[in-house]
């Protein structure tokens, strides 16, 4: 775990999704990395990402991997295409009757797990 | 760019494996990895009819160093040595580099060695410590193992394409209908459609039979000119063509499922070669994961995108159909070897050596493996 990824996690304790944001191209991009992946450039800020976006794909993990989810078997992971570009993996919350679907909008909102908050997704 | 056109200059005179199955069914034996690779490498050379001292390159796999397999192996002074990842894609990309330094005078005669415990030290290829780029993340949500990142890729083809559930039986029964009549095959019962649907999903939409096996193996190759295979009496299996393309992400999971990497590198491999798909007497594919048939079928054009689920189906890739596939069962059924079983198991076709899973009049045979590097060989006896 590196400072980076430190700064992801804390902000999500504070409600907020970040990416980092290439302060010379502006591209967005994620995981974090100390340089700009598209210009090399070292002057990479965090910024507030809109929250939006779309189910790339989804599936239902079976299988014990983690004994830490053993008890949520099977549980829905979804990898979302945000708005701004990046994808991050997550998982659907609150689709309640819904079937989740790709390409399906969706918005950001924040689940306690253990000590962590992490970023998931509900249907917008 | 210049591209190679060095077709037909290197061939493969040597191959060799354990017996998959009768590893398998050994149970409780610790096995060492480099034990397993030397076996092989034994087995390869005495198919080849070389001595070990015209070996003057040796690369391993899988193993976690050269040294200690050289030394193992008594290969004192060779003039290309250098070891390769444990990761399926790597399989051909060592071929590759082997090509690479025999074109380039590097070295003469080159023993790619790959031995694999897996079953013996428990790999599970998920959980732990992630390697991938966002793998610290992932983990956060219980995401990880190859095949969940195959199944997200599936999850969509099968949504965008509209792909009734149990398309990918197809796959794994006729891996398994091929894996019965290859008597290494680790599988050899016979799988229905119905065990098939009834089996547990892994990560779900991929059942069990969809992964590919965990089991103790090892195979190896031996490559040489081909003015020195000349000289071996022995079949001649060439490399006609070979190429490869990359498909760098943060995750397993490719946004077009490698297509383009795919079409990439068959345009390279069928131009080096002169020839088309339907030349192609059978194909290796590497499937860690079923779907990656569905991927690779398309993306080196033997049916358009986003068909393959259908184009397979009514014996279109068994033995006697337009085009068959993965011969010796697979990754699978056969073993998972990471692509050089299948790699085995093309020259064993060309020289006629497959038994009664033997293409009638086998000439020219394609490996392919979609994946983050994208490769294909084609191979031609003569």
């Amino acid at each position: 775990m590196s400072d980076l990824d430190d700064a992801y996690w804390a902000a999500a304790e504070q409600g907020q999704l970040v990416l980092q944001r290439c302060d010379d191209c502006g591209t967005y991009q994620f995981p974090p990395y100390k340089l700009c992946s598209t210009c090399l450039s070292d002057n990479v800020s965090w910024v507030q990402a809109s929250g939006r976006g779309r189910i790339w794909s989804w599936i239902r993990m079976h299988q014990v991997y983690y004994p830490a989810f053993k008890d949520e078997i099977p549980y829905n992971v979804a990898l979302i295409a945000l708005e701004e570009g990046p994808m991050v993996m997550s998982r659907i919350v609150n689709a309640g009757d819904r079937t989740a679907a790709c390409d399906d909008p969706v918005q950001v909102t924040f689940q306690q797990r253990g000590e962590a908050t992490l970023p998931v997704f509900e249907l917008a | 760019m210049t591209r190679w056109t060095g077709s037909d200059q290197v061939a493969i005179v040597g191959v060799g494996n354990t017996d998959f199955g009768a590893l398998y069914r050994e149970k409780g034996v610790q096995r060492s990895e480099y034990d397993l690779a030397a076996s092989a490498f034994k087995a390869a050379l005495e198919d080849s009819t070389l001595d070990k001292e015209d070996i003057d390159g040796l690369l391993t796999c899988r193993v976690s160093g050269y040294q200690k397999m050289a030394t193992m192996l008594g290969i004192r002074r060779p003039r290309l040595i250098n070891n390769f990842g444990a990761a399926g894609r790597m399989s051909a990309v060592a071929v590759q580099a082997a090509i690479a330094a025999i074109l380039t005078g590097q070295a003469e005669t080159v023993a790619l060695v790959y031995g694999n415990n897996g079953r013996s030290v428990g790999a599970t290829y998920g959980g732990g410590d992630p390697k991938e780029p966002a793998g610290e993340f992932d983990a956060r949500y219980g995401m990880t193992s190859p095949g969940a990142y195959a199944g997200l890729m599936y999850q969509r083809y099968q949504e965008l394409n509209k792909v009734p559930d149990g398309a990918l039986s197809t796959l794994a029964i006729n891996n398994r209908n091929h894996a019965k009549l290859n008597p290494y095959a680790v599988m050899s019962k016979p799988l229905t459609e119905d065990e098939y649907m009834a089996s547990r999903y892994i990560a779900e939409p991929l059942r069990l039979y969809d992964y590919c096996l965990i089991n103790d193996g090892s195979v190896a190759l031996i490559l040489t000119t081909v003015e020195k295979a000349r000289t071996l009496n022995r079949p001649l299996v060439t490399i006609s063509a070979t190429a490869a393309a990359a498909d760098i992400g943060a995750y397993y999971s490719s946004p077009d499922f490698y297509y383009e990497a795919c079409r990439q590198v068959a345009d390279d491999v069928y131009q080096q070669a002169g020839i088309s798909q339907s030349d192609i007497d059978c194909v290796q594919i590497y499937d860690n994961f079923t779907p990656t048939i569905f991927f690779s079928l398309e993306g080196f054009g033997f049916c358009p995108q986003g068909t393959a689920w259908d184009w397979v189906r009514d014996g279109r890739i068994g033995l006697g159909g337009e085009l068959p596939t993965n011969t010796s069962g697979g990754h699978t059924s056969e073993s998972y070897m990471q692509g050089w079983g299948l790699h085995a198991e093309a020259v064993r076709q060309l020289r006629g050596e497959a038994g009664e899973r033997q293409v009638a009049n086998c000439e020219t045979v394609q490996y392919i493996c979609a994946s983050p590097i994208t490769t294909s060989h084609i191979l031609r006896r003569h």
